[in-house]
């Protein structure tokens, strides 16, 4: 039997659908069991109109613009004394939700990453973000089609 | 947070069970899973008049105020505390998934 015969097909090895099934399903449990809660449907459905009204362009400008406001944040640092650098990385990771492109998907992720925390002082947020911009417009200029965001 | 999602991404890569379509989907929803329990956190902690308002007069949605509504949700620190759990979470889950496929 050759070594192609003896491996399953992905889908065998690997039931992407089920996975992703499973694993909304822990995270929607883990908002059960946690006293979070979760917005409601019409707080969701107000939030993605006003990210409707909001192309993209300007998006962007919003999100560099958020910036300094969040790392200069008396109240935040007073709260996450200890985390520098923590709250502009979460930001752009809940940023990065608006980008209509998955920011991790190259097989080489890791050097990516790697180089780009390196060059911008290990924040690791910032060089996704930086890098999924870069490839939103590469991706505009080629395509019109790109894969819309994932809302919970 | 951080280091343990490069971690598992590490492991991903060097997963050799793991095709290379597998892998990049795995990228994907690990993207996803995150973008999908941020925005709600987030969003539970915007200002809901301001929110509500933009939503009815999308004319007046700007990169400024909408800048407010993320930074006013990220100024009380919860948000970042819980979105820090949830993603610890995932990461943990998602590793405990692939526990067999990521050697």
């Amino acid at each position: 039997m050759s070594d192609q015969e003896t491996r399953r097909s992905p889908e065998e090895e690997f039931d992407k659908e089920a996975f992703q099934a499973e694993l909304f399903a822990e995270i929607g449990t883990a908002f059960e069991m946690s006293d979070l809660g979760t917005p409601g449907e019409e707080s969701m459905a107000y939030y993605e109109k006003v990210v409707a009204a909001l192309p993209e362009g300007k998006l962007r400008s919003a999100i560099e613009g958020l910036r300094k406001p969040a790392e200069i944040s008396a109240k935040i640092a007073d709260i996450q004394a200890k985390i520098e650098d923590f709250i502009w990385p979460w930001a752009k990771k809940a940023l990065a939700a608006e980008m209509p492109l998955v920011l991790l998907l190259p097989d080489d992720i890791n050097s990516k990453l790697k180089a780009g925390a390196q060059r911008l002082g290990g924040n690791i947020g910032e060089s996704i973000i930086a890098w999924g911009v870069k490839m939103i417009e590469q991706t505009k200029n080629s395509a019109e089609n790109a894969p819309a965001p994932m809302m919970a | 947070m951080e280091d343990k999602l490069q971690t598992l991404v590490g492991k991903i890569k060097a997963s050799k069970k793991l095709k290379t379509d597998e892998k990049d989907y795995l990228y994907k929803i690990l993207h996803d899973s995150i973008a999908g329990l941020v925005w709600p956190i987030l969003v539970r902690y915007m200002d809901q008049t301001k929110l509500k308002e933009l939503a009815d007069n999308p004319q007046k949605v700007t990169p400024e105020n909408y800048r407010a509504l993320l930074q006013e949700a990220l100024n009380d620190g919860q948000a970042l505390v819980e979105m820090s759990q949830m993603t610890d979470k995932i990461v943990a889950k998602t590793e405990s998934f692939l526990e067999s496929k990521l050697d």
